[in-house]
């Protein structure tokens, strides 16, 4: 099934685009949001994994769903600290926060 | 028909979703990362999926991409995200995701057919004894889904509101 592999050729760029940005950022938002990019690559990947001739299948959209709710949890806890760090040491830069802390 | 609109809404998601992450101004790369989500849940509405499509757009279109806003207004001057120079570790990152996304997709590629599908008939076999097989497992709980949702999102509100209060007792 051509669109099934396409799909997951398109959750693997994500996820990896998604990683190098998570790599590459210097400030704190930019990494969540490639957290949220590598995130949708995970998610297209579970909905890509549960297509069939008759479309997606029901377990697959139940883990989807649930992906999704921690994934937002995760993001808005992850955005919480990053107004706590931001508030502690002036900051977002992580290599400038490694420097302050010691 | 839908070969031709996954293609498309693919090829737009990745573009987008690279433009979100170049864009050095925080709010435009934040727009972008808002049409990321609301294509990915196009692509979830376009093969039938509508409950996990919209979910997925009020969820990550909506409801995220308003608390990032709150946040850049939150913190306000710090604009520019990368530094001016292109440094080697950041090189090397780049070019590490690079090849394992190359593996990755020649490896999915090459494997036509052999795919594996995630459906109820895999999961279903084993109902009843569970097996070894975690899927199954997840598919007997599945009803769980409700109560671990709940006990999540209360313990992330918990996380949120004990770390404010702490730093506001501090203030």
């Amino acid at each position: 099934m051509i669109e099934q592999q396409i799909l997951q050729v398109t959750a693997a760029a994500m996820f990896f685009i998604g990683l190098a940005g998570m790599a590459v950022s210097r400030n704190l938002i930019k990494v969540i949001m490639s957290f949220q990019v590598v995130l949708f690559g995970v998610n297209l990947a579970l909905f890509a994994s549960g297509l069939g001739p008759l479309g997606p299948s029901l377990f697959s959209t139940t883990l989807l769903v649930l992906s999704i709710s921690i994934g937002a949890s995760v993001e808005a806890l992850a955005l919480s600290l990053t107004i706590f760090v931001y508030r502690h040491y002036g900051t977002l830069n992580p290599w400038e926060i490694r420097r302050l802390r010691h | 028909m839908t070969t031709a609109l996954t293609i498309i809404f693919a090829t737009l998601l990745i573009v987008v979703t690279l433009s979100a992450l170049v864009i050095k101004r925080l709010v435009y790369s934040l727009i972008m990362l808002f049409f990321s989500g609301l294509l990915l849940g196009a692509i979830f509405l376009i093969y039938g999926a509508s409950y996990a499509g919209l979910f997925q757009i009020i969820t990550f279109a909506g409801a995220v991409s308003v608390m990032f806003m709150v946040i850049l207004m939150l913190v306000g001057g710090e604009l520019l995200s990368t530094g001016p120079r292109f440094s080697r570790e950041q090189l090397v990152g780049c070019i590490l995701a690079a090849a394992g996304f190359l593996v990755v997709a020649i490896i999915l590629w090459q494997s036509t057919g052999s795919l594996v599908r995630i459906d109820e008939g895999t999961v279903t076999q084993g109902l009843g004894t569970f097996g070894n097989d975690p899927l199954t497992f997840l598919w007997s709980f599945r009803s769980w889904d409700v109560l671990f949702l709940i006990i999540l999102v209360s313990a992330t509100l918990a996380g949120i509101v004990s770390l404010f209060s702490k730093e506001a007792s501090e203030d």
